[in-house]
Order: structure tokens, then C-alpha cells, then sequence
């Protein structure tokens, strides 16, 4: 039986309750990210988000159409400066200018990517890079008028910082010192789901299907008549407009745009993220666009007291120790963190689809009560392990002050462990009193249980006591 | 002693079963013949015995030598080459750039000029079209090239896979006369064939492969009086 | 119902090729315009087409046109000696090695090391030709010993992974070496010594005045890609990897081995990278851990421009590319009233190979593929 701590058949109750259980992880997770965060750490979340959305459009081409696509620095950048300029020079609202950010983006879209994949799809590779190659140096020509939009080298700041109108302010984070970021994080969310919604619904439509079919046989796709040049072009040209709308948000988060942020190293940034995040996933963007930010930050701080630390901005340590992880990640693990996590996931929690006859087609339960004593031991090892931590660390911090990150880890098992816990627990006491349980789970299941809910209302309140303290 | 045996011969792909327990020997200056339908293992039979795919379990012997675990190039210098299936020349290379590649492993130049002039001899046509880009010859011509660059590596054996495949038919019977042609000059020659009948006119012995397994192993003669095989390969009806 | 359907299909090729048409014809007008005022800005400086936009525009004089002519050749021929080592790895293996680039600059850094070693000795100017074969030799062993590695360590493990695999892999190992560089050696930009005085003069050479240096790296490169020639085309090792490049299997039951004749494929593309690395220290005298970047991608438009896996249109590509982006900007794009034309250079490098992959996509010169490249 796999070894998962639970097994629910596809679309029954339980089912549904593990995914309530994940939808509301997700929602505690953006709601607390602008009240617990400080306002810089709000700033990197956001810049996250940007990349993960960038990253979701090099998926489109890199993950779900099998070609590989380097240039999205260059649409970022095209939609950022087509925004700042509006914004700043056409006093146009941010709202009004995506349309404007979407159409331009596919154009440029079509325009790159139709030469290069009427021929053969290796070719993208090398028209993006070059593409990205020349782009800071094309926003900086004097010609057309380019320079005056984009303001050359000096980059081109938006006056008005976006901050919430007072109708909105009840949004949670969104007053005093972190104000400003907060709204822009809460605007970039709302953009950052439409966004996903819509990738998701484009995938699953005719052309999506097509789309994925020429990743998986290219052959095979044109014999069934999918016009291979079209959708490919086409395909790209979303992609573009999705990487131009990121560019968009880049400039709503940032206020200011130059060339020299749209380099071919973001482009390398991007894909890094993604073989990191999980190429073909729909999630695998914001992973890996949390991880390229985090991590270049991290790196960044321990190349500055070994003196490796350059003027850009970007230390080599941390550059090369990224080279590295690319590398390490494509050997062995293709599938980036994502398809970890699935594997994590799946211990946890196994969705087994329904036969027709509406009998799940694994069995759930009476099929091996070792295995099943095992779950609620595990359970209780899981619901244990989470406050002890949180205690340990609560009582290193009043020892030695440097231990909060044990204290964090634990608050953050804990989050993450005491509903599965609860819930497992009180599944498993219900299977014995049903008699389908031998009496050895008891112990275990009730103790998992008990903990359980316990770590879940500890969470609880102190998400309410952050709630409380912020207001 | 046979030149090149296959001994309890098992091959996985994966988790698919490919080759199951196959023996069969090949004896110096023979004229044999493997027989089987698609999917039958032929072509994973003659990529073992050239090494280019290792066997679970089971054993390749060369000339008394166990050479399971060694490369291709190994054996090609040993005297085992084959002619592939549809010729595959090198064909932006000239011919005589081809029949130089067959006489890679060798390093003796008065052998090599010899043998160039055997293959000569035997395909006055090459001689003529010797700088020409290998990919503009005719089938006939492309067919003569691939012969001479299998002889010019001086094999004992040959291994020739599917030699009747994708010529026109006046074609195929001049290339089973040239396979015995070959045959008469002391090479030992092991065809692998879909087509039993023309196969098995000229051999002396035969094999036929059903699912990886032989399940037939007789004289060219008495296979083709074999009932079922004549039922299941050479187009007569009766019971399978 | 299938009629409609066809319908729709060929209306739907036609939108596509009517927009390829047209991008096509944007191209050639602005090439012929541009060609058609540089000669009435040849035949009378005053030309209206120039001075619509810039009143001072002037035609570019024959001299200056020459120089930039050298130039660009002389730029070009790095670029073809680069893109040897793409084309011949894409011909053999499908994949693009986007480190390449990298294995180039790290030609060029250890020429740096090793040049201004010997200048610290006294040697560089008294036996400049004895330390310039040195310094090629050294930056050729380490190159080669960079692809090699690079073959064994990120790429062999790969082979027979799906083609993305490998293209992400190589970028992994082009931000890796870069950055590697940087640490080893400090981020600045490092300078190569002064060339002795007798090199840098002008010279004239059949109604050209050419900087010894430029003469120099187009003699270099016109050797290497000789030495290339001759191995590739007249040796045994060579016929081995035209052989391997075409159909691997068959080439190993020829007795090849394939493995060792990827590694020198390899190896030979990385020599000439490192010959190309040490040209580009003493055309430029300075390098930095990005100097593998530009000409690495230009080097691979130049191997398309040329077609893939054909190392004649490797180098000839190089060599057109080179001379376009010198000489287009001021050629075709000044008589059009473009200003601040020099800027355009790298924009006009990859409008070369947009114009390439438009009108002759298998390159000027035609490609050469393995068989299973060829779907």
C-alpha cells in the first residue's frame, strides 16, 4: 500500500476536505506573508512573484512546447518600459496599460519567434539568446525617439509610487511602514492568479492540447494536423505576452526601470528558476522564482565577507554556485522542486482515482494492519515532532539568543504538520471504533490527534495575536 | 569449433523480455540463416553478437574466446563485421572514403590494396564512381559499396541483415548470387531474412526466431519442407 | 466538412507566409535603399537620402570603407574559427554548446596570464613570435582541456537525454566557468602587454592599408583553419568524425570509437577556440570573464549563417558576419539617416542571422546532419 499516511478515493469527502486543508494553507500562507514580513522582505516576496510569472511564461515554451526559449528578459523589459512610459509620460493609469503591455508583447512575440521556429525549434534557442544580448543596448539608441521613452542609460523612473486608495485599505498589511509594498503585493497576487488561471485554462483548450502534443511528438502532432509553425508561433507569442506582463508588474513593484536590469543573466535567472522550480509544472514558477530570489540573496550576503562581491551587484560565488545547482538539478533531479514536493506529498496524502463501479481501486482500509499501525505512529511521530522543536527552540532563545532559527523551524513544522496530524489521527480512531483497526493504533491515533489539534490551535492564535499586534 | 556462437543467450529491454535462452553457432566457411517475422529479436540478435547490446546473461564466443563483455571494435578487428539493413552508407563521404572506413581497424597497407582490388574485381561499377559522394549512387551501386566496405575489414564472418529488403526484385536474386559469390571465397555468412525462401535456397542451415525464442533449427532443406514454417512464412495456407 | 477545414488550413499558411513574405521584402528595401544611397553618396557627397534626417552626413570615403572592410574580416575570422567548434559539435551531437563561448574566453584569459608573464621577463617585445607561439599553444592545451572535461563531466553522462537536457545543461556550465573566472582571477577588465611597435604599423597589401595586427590574426586563422581542413578532411582521425557526425552506429561497427572521437571533436573545437582567444587578446588587449558572451552567440549565428555542421560555411560565415557588422551600419544604415549607427553593431550581427534563417534556412552554404538530426 505505498507506504502514504492517508489514501482518499478521487472526489469524496475526504478527498475534498484534504483539498479545503490545502486551499486554506495556501490562503493563510498570502495572508500572512504582508503582516508577518518587514517591508524589504515584502519587496523580495513581490519580486518573487514577478519572476515566478516571468518563469511561468518560459515554461509555456521551455516546459509545455519543448523548445527552449532564453530572450524572456527582453519582453520583461519591453513591458516594463512600455509601462513606465505610459505611466510617466502619458499619465496613464497601470490597469490601463496592460492591454497595451499583452498586444505588444505577442507582436514581439510573432516577430521573434516566426522566423526561428518555421525553420526548427533549436533555432528559438539561438535567436532569444542574441536577442537578449542586444536589448540593453538597444533601449539605449538615440534613434526613433527610443531613447526620450526609455530614458537610455540613466533608466526611467514613475514619480507616483503606488500606494492603496483609502477604500482598500483594510487589506492586511496595507498601513504605516510597510503600506506601500504591501498593496503592490496584494495587487501582484491578484495578477499573479488571473494570470495561472489562465495559462491553466489556455492548456487545457485546443490549441493548449496541441501545444503539448508537438512537446511530446512532434511527428505524431503534425500527422494528426497541427500546423507545427502556427502553434508553435503562437504558443510563443502568449509566452512573450505573459513574460511583457511581468515587466509590467516589475515596473508597478520597482517604480523605476534601466536597461541594465534586463540582461541576458536575468534571462539565465529565469531559467535556472525554472529547471529548479520543475519544468511542464504550473507551480514549479513561483518555486522557482521564491528560490532564485531568496538564494541570490543568500549567496549574495556570504560572497560579501569572502570579498567576492562585484559592483553589478551579483556576486561570482553566488553565480557560479547557481551554474552549479543548474547543473546538479538537470543530473538528478529533472523534475525541480515540484516534482520533490509531489514525492513528499504523496507520502502524505495519495488520491487513488475511483473505478467505475465507484470502489476505490486501491483498497482503504482493512487491507494490513501493520501498515496501518504504522500511519498512526507516524502521525504521532509527525504531531510530536513539530512542538517539541518549537519548544526547544523557545527555550534556546531564552539560553542563547542565536537559536531563533530552530524556533522558526519549529513553528513552521508545527504550521505545517498539526492539521495532517489531527486529521490522520481522528481517521484513524473512527477505522477502530468501526472495528477495522487493531487496538494498537488507539494509543497512537488519539495521542496524534490530541497533539494534533493542539499545534493547530497554537498556530491559530498566534497568527491572531501577529493579526492583532499589526492592527 | 564454431567462429562466432551465441550460448544461453538472454536479453532485457527494460522489463521486456527480448532474447530467451537463443543458441546458435556459426562454423568457419558456412552459409546460414536466421529467419523470423518483425519482432521477432533478429536485429537485437545480430546487435549481440556484435556487441552493441550486452545480454543479461548467457555468452558470445568468438573464435573460443568469451567476448560478451567486450566493445564492437573488438570484434570487428577479430574478423566479425555485418552489412546493415538498407546499406546505411556514409553518404556525404565518397565511396572510397567508405571502403577506406571499412578497413578502419587494419593497418596493413599491402592487405588493404589487396582488398581493394578484390572489391574491384568483384564490382567493376565502384571502381568507376570510387570519388563520387556515396549518397548519389544508384540503389544497385549503393548495395555493391556496402558489400565491399563490410569485405574490406577481411572478416571471417558476415553478418548480413535483411539483405533483400528495400531492393527491386531483379535486384535481390543478383545480390543472393553475390552473397554466394562471397560465400565461395571461404567467408562464413549468417543472413538475417524476412524472406525464408530466398534466404533458405542458398544456406546451408537455418534458424527461425518466434518471439525470442528458436523455435526451429534444421537443415536449409528440411526447413523447407517444414510445414509450418512454409505455412507461416512462405505464404502457403495450412494449419499454423 | 474536410473541404471547409482544408480551406481554413490554407487560408491560415497563407496569413503566415504572406507576414514571412513580408518581413522579407522589409529587409531587402532597406538593404537596397541603403545600398542604392551609399552610391549616390559615393557619387555625390551631398546626398538628399543622408541629409534628410542628418544635415552633416557625409559618404564614407574608400579608404574608410577598406578599414572597415579589414576589420570586420579580421573580426569575422575570430568569429569563424569560434563557430568551428559549435558547428562541429552540433554536427556530431544535435545540441548547442552554449559554453563554448566560455571555453574561447578561457583561451583568452590564459593568454593573458601567460603573455604577461613573459613581457614581466623581458621577452615579449625582444622574441615576440617565439612567446606569441607560446602563449597559442599554452591557451590551445588549456581550451582543449576546458571542452574535454566539460565533454566528460556535464554532456557524456547526458547523451541519449532528451535534447533539452543538455542545452540547459550547457548554460549551467557557460555561468559556472564565467563566474569561476571571476573568482579565480577578479572581476576587472585585464589588459594583454603592448605589442611591439613593427606590428602595429600599416602595411599595404594589394590596395589595402592593414594594421599588422589585423594581418596577423587573418594569416593565424587562415592557418588554423588549414591545419582544421587537413585533419579533418585528409586524415584517418578526421574521416572517423565525419563518419561519427553522420550515422554513430554504423561508424562503430566500423570499428570506431565513438566516445573517443566526440572527445576530439571536442578537443579540436576547443583548440581553435583558444586560438581564437589568443587572436582576440592581441586585437583588442583586454578581457574579461564576459568576453566569451558576444562573439560565443555571434560565433553561433555565424555557423547557421554558414550552415550548421559545415565547417567551409562555418568559417564563411564567420567571416560575412564579421564584415556585416562593420560595414553594414555605416554602409547601409547611415545613408538612411539612422545616427549613433555604431551602437547598431550587435543588433545588426542578428538581423544578418534573421535575414539568413528567412530567405536560406539551412544556411548559405547548406547543413550537414546526423541522420537522427535530420527529422
Amino acid at each position: 500500500m505505498s507506504g502514504s499516511l492517508v489514501v482518499v478515493a478521487k472526489n469524496s469527502a475526504e478527498h475534498k476536505k484534504w483539498k479545503y486543508v490545502q486551499w486554506a494553507y495556501l490562503a493563510g500562507f498570502l495572508l500572512l506573508t504582508p503582516l508577518v514580513l518587514q517591508p524589504f522582505e515584502i519587496g523580495k516576496m513581490n519580486r518573487a512573484l514577478i519572476m515566478g510569472v516571468a518563469i511561468l511564461a518560459v515554461n509555456l515554451v521551455v516546459g509545455f512546447n519543448g523548445m527552449l526559449a532564453l530572450g524572456h528578459s527582453a519582453f520583461m523589459g519591453i513591458g516594463a518600459f512600455v509601462t513606465a512610459s505610459m505611466v510617466q509620460d502619458e499619465n496613464w493609469d497601470y490597469w490601463q496599460v496592460i492591454p497595451v503591455v499583452v498586444i505588444v508583447g505577442f507582436l514581439m512575440g510573432v516577430i521573434v519567434g516566426l522566423p526561428a521556429l518555421r525553420v526548427k525549434g533549436l533555432y528559438l534557442a539561438l535567436v532569444t539568446i542574441a536577442q537578449a544580448a542586444v536589448f540593453p543596448t538597444l533601449v539605449n539608441i538615440d534613434e526613433l525617439g527610443i531613447a526620450k521613452r526609455t530614458g537610455g542609460p540613466n533608466g526611467k523612473g514613475v514619480s507616483e509610487e503606488v500606494i492603496a486608495p483609502s477604500y482598500l485599505e483594510w487589506l492586511p498589511g496595507v498601513d504605516g511602514a510597510r503600506g506601500g509594498s504591501a498593496y503592490r503585493y496584494w495587487i501582484i497576487i491578484l495578477m499573479v492568479g488571473i494570470t495561472m488561471l489562465l495559462i491553466t485554462n489556455y492548456l487545457r483548450s485546443r490549441p493548449g492540447r496541441a501545444v503539448l502534443a508537438i512537446r511530446d511528438n512532434e511527428a505524431g502532432a503534425a500527422v494528426y494536423g497541427v500546423n507545427l509553425p502556427i502553434v508553435k508561433t503562437m504558443n510563443f507569442a502568449i509566452s512573450a505576452a505573459v513574460g511583457s506582463l511581468a515587466g509590467l508588474m516589475w515596473c508597478l513593484d520597482k517604480g523605476f526601470v534601466a536597461g541594465q536590469d534586463f540582461t541576458f543573466l536575468l534571462a539565465v535567472d529565469l531559467i535556472i528558476g525554472l529547471v529548479i522550480g520543475g519544468v511542464g509544472t504550473l507551480q514549479g514558477g513561483l518555486v522557482g522564482g521564491l528560490f532564485v530570489v531568496w538564494v541570490n540573496d543568500l549567496t549574495k550576503r556570504i560572497s560579501v565577507p569572502l570579498g567576492l562581491y562585484t559592483l553589478n551587484g551579483d556576486g561570482p560565488l553566488a553565480k557560479a554556485i547557481f551554474g552549479l545547482i543548474l547543473i546538479l538539478f538537470t543530473f538528478f533531479a529533472p523534475g525541480g522542486i515540484v516534482s520533490l514536493g509531489r514525492m513528499i506529498s504523496n507520502k502524505l496524502i495519495k488520491v487513488v482515482p475511483l473505478t467505475p463501479a465507484g470502489a476505490p481501486i486501491e483498497p482503504m482500509e482493512g487491507f494490513d494492519p501493520g501498515m496501518e499501525s504504522t500511519r498512526a505512529d507516524s502521525a504521532m511521530k509527525l504531531s510530536i515532532a513539530g512542538p517539541v522543536l518549537l519548544g526547544v527552540g523557545w527555550l534556546l532563545m531564552n539560553v542563547n539568543n542565536l537559536m531563533v532559527g530552530v524556533l522558526a523551524f519549529g513553528l513552521r513544522m508545527t504550521i505545517l504538520v498539526a492539521p495532517v496530524a489531527m486529521l490522520v489521527g481522528s481517521n484513524e480512531l473512527k477505522a477502530h471504533a468501526e472495528g477495522n483497526r487493531p487496538d494498537s493504533v488507539k494509543g497512537p491515533a488519539s495521542m496524534a490527534r490530541n497533539l494534533g489539534a493542539l499545534g493547530f490551535l497554537f498556530v491559530i492564535g498566534y497568527a491572531l495575536q501577529r493579526f492583532i499586534l499589526t492592527y | 569449433m564454431p567462429l562466432l556462437e551465441l550460448r544461453g543467450i538472454n536479453t532485457h529491454y527494460g522489463a521486456v523480455h527480448i532474447l530467451k535462452d537463443v543458441d546458435l553457432a556459426i562454423f568457419p566457411g558456412e552459409l546460414v540463416c536466421l529467419l523470423g517475422g518483425n519482432a521477432s529479436g533478429k536485429s537485437t540478435t545480430l546487435k549481440t553478437l556484435l556487441g552493441m547490446v550486452t545480454p543479461t546473461t548467457g555468452d558470445v564466443v568468438l573464435d573460443g574466446e568469451i567476448v560478451t563483455h567486450h566493445s564492437t571494435s573488438y570484434r570487428v578487428e577479430r574478423g566479425v563485421t555485418m552489412v546493415p539493413e538498407n546499406r546505411r552508407l556514409f553518404k556525404r563521404l565518397s565511396v572510397k572514403e567508405n571502403l577506406e572506413l571499412g578497413a578502419y581497424l587494419r593497418t596493413d597497407r599491402d592487405g588493404i590494396a589487396n582488398d581493394l582490388e578484390r572489391v574491384f574485381e568483384m564490382f567493376p561499377r565502384v571502381k568507376e564512381r570510387l570519388n563520387q559522394k556515396s549518397g548519389t549512387l544508384s540503389g544497385g551501386e549503393q548495395q555493391m559499396v556496402a558489400v565491399g566496405r563490410a569485405l574490406m575489414s577481411d572478416p571471417r564472418v558476415l553478418l548480413m541483415d535483411e539483405p533483400s529488403m528495400g531492393l527491386a526484385p531483379a535486384l535481390v536474386q543478383t545480390n543472393f548470387e553475390l552473397i554466394q559469390q562471397i560465400h565461395e571465397e571461404g567467408v562464413a555468412i549468417f543472413i538475417v531474412e524476412q524472406n525464408a525462401n530466398m534466404a533458405l535456397s542458398i544456406a546451408d542451415r537455418g534458424w527461425v526466431l518466434q518471439t525470442g525464442k528458436v523455435v526451429l533449427d534444421d537443415s536449409a532443406e528440411a526447413l523447407l519442407a517444414n510445414p509450418e514454417l512454409r505455412a507461416s512464412y512462405l505464404g502457403e495456407s495450412g494449419s499454423v | 466538412m474536410t473541404t471547409t477545414h482544408d480551406a481554413k488550413l490554407t487560408s491560415r499558411v497563407l496569413w503566415v507566409d504572406r507576414f514571412l513574405t513580408l518581413i522579407r521584402i522589409t529587409f531587402i528595401v532597406v538593404i537596397s535603399v541603403g545600398l542604392l544611397a551609399f552610391v549616390a553618396q559615393q557619387i555625390n557627397p551631398q546626398n538628399p537620402f543622408a541629409q534628410w534626417a542628418n544635415p552633416d552626413a557625409t559618404g564614407l570615403t574608400a579608404p574608410q570603407f577598406k578599414g572597415l572592410l579589414v576589420t570586420g574580416l579580421a573580426q569575422g575570422a575570430m568569429y569563424g574559427l569560434i563557430a568551428l567548434g559549435y558547428s562541429m559539435v552540433y554536427g556530431v551531437l544535435g545540441f548547442i554548446n552554449f559554453a563554448h563561448g566560455e571555453v574561447f574566453m578561457v583561451g583568452a584569459m590564459s593568454g593573458m596570464i601567460t603573455s604577461n608573464k613573459l613581457a614581466d621577463a623581458g621577452l615579449w617585445e625582444d622574441a615576440f613570435l617565439l612567446c606569441l607561439l607560446f602563449i597559442v599553444v599554452t591557451s590551445i592545451l588549456l581550451s582543449t582541456a576546458t571542452a574535454v572535461i566539460m565533454e566528460r563531466v556535464a554532456y557524456r553522462p547526458l547523451r541519449g537525454a532528451p535534447r533539452l537536457i543538455p542545452l540547459i545543461t550547457s548554460i549551467g556550465v557557460s555561468f559556472f566557468l564565467q563566474n569561476l573566472s571571476v573568482v579565480l582571477l577578479g572581476p576587472g577588465a585585464k589588459s594583454y602587454p603592448t605589442l611591439p611597435s613593427w606590428l602595429s604599423q600599416k602595411r599595404s597589401l594589394v590596395g589595402f592599408q592593414i594594421e599588422g595586427t589585423k594581418l596577423l590574426v587573418l594569416l593565424t586563422a587562415a592557418v588554423s583553419m588549414a591545419g582544421l581542413w587537413f585533419l579533418v578532411e585528409r586524415t584517418r582521425t578526421g574521416k572517423a568524425m565525419r563518419a561519427v557526425a553522420e550515422d554513430k552506429e554504423i561508424a562503430a561497427l566500423m570499428g570506431i570509437d565513438v566516445n573517443r572521437t566526440i572527445v576530439k571533436t571536442f578537443a579540436v573545437g576547443g583548440a581553435m577556440a583558444g586560438v581564437a582567444g589568443i587572436l582576440w587578446g592581441i586585437l583588442f588587449r583586454s578581457v574579461i570573464h564576459t568576453t566569451g558572451f558576444l562573439p560565443g552567440i555571434k560565433a553561433f549565428s555565424a555557423a547557421v549563417v554558414g550552415g550548421i555542421g559545415n565547417l567551409g560555411g562555418a568559417m564563411a560565415g564567420g567571416l560575412s558576419l564579421g564584415a556585416a557588422e562593420a560595414t553594414a551600419p555605416l554602409v547601409l544604415l547611415e545613408p538612411l539617416g539612422v545616427d549613433g549607427v555604431s551602437q547598431l553593431r550587435d543588433a545588426v550581427a542578428f538581423a544578418v542571422l534573421i535575414f539568413v534563417l528567412l530567405v536560406r534556412p539551412s544556411g548559405l552554404f547548406g547543413e550537414r546532419l546526423s541522420e537522427d538530426e535530420r527529422a
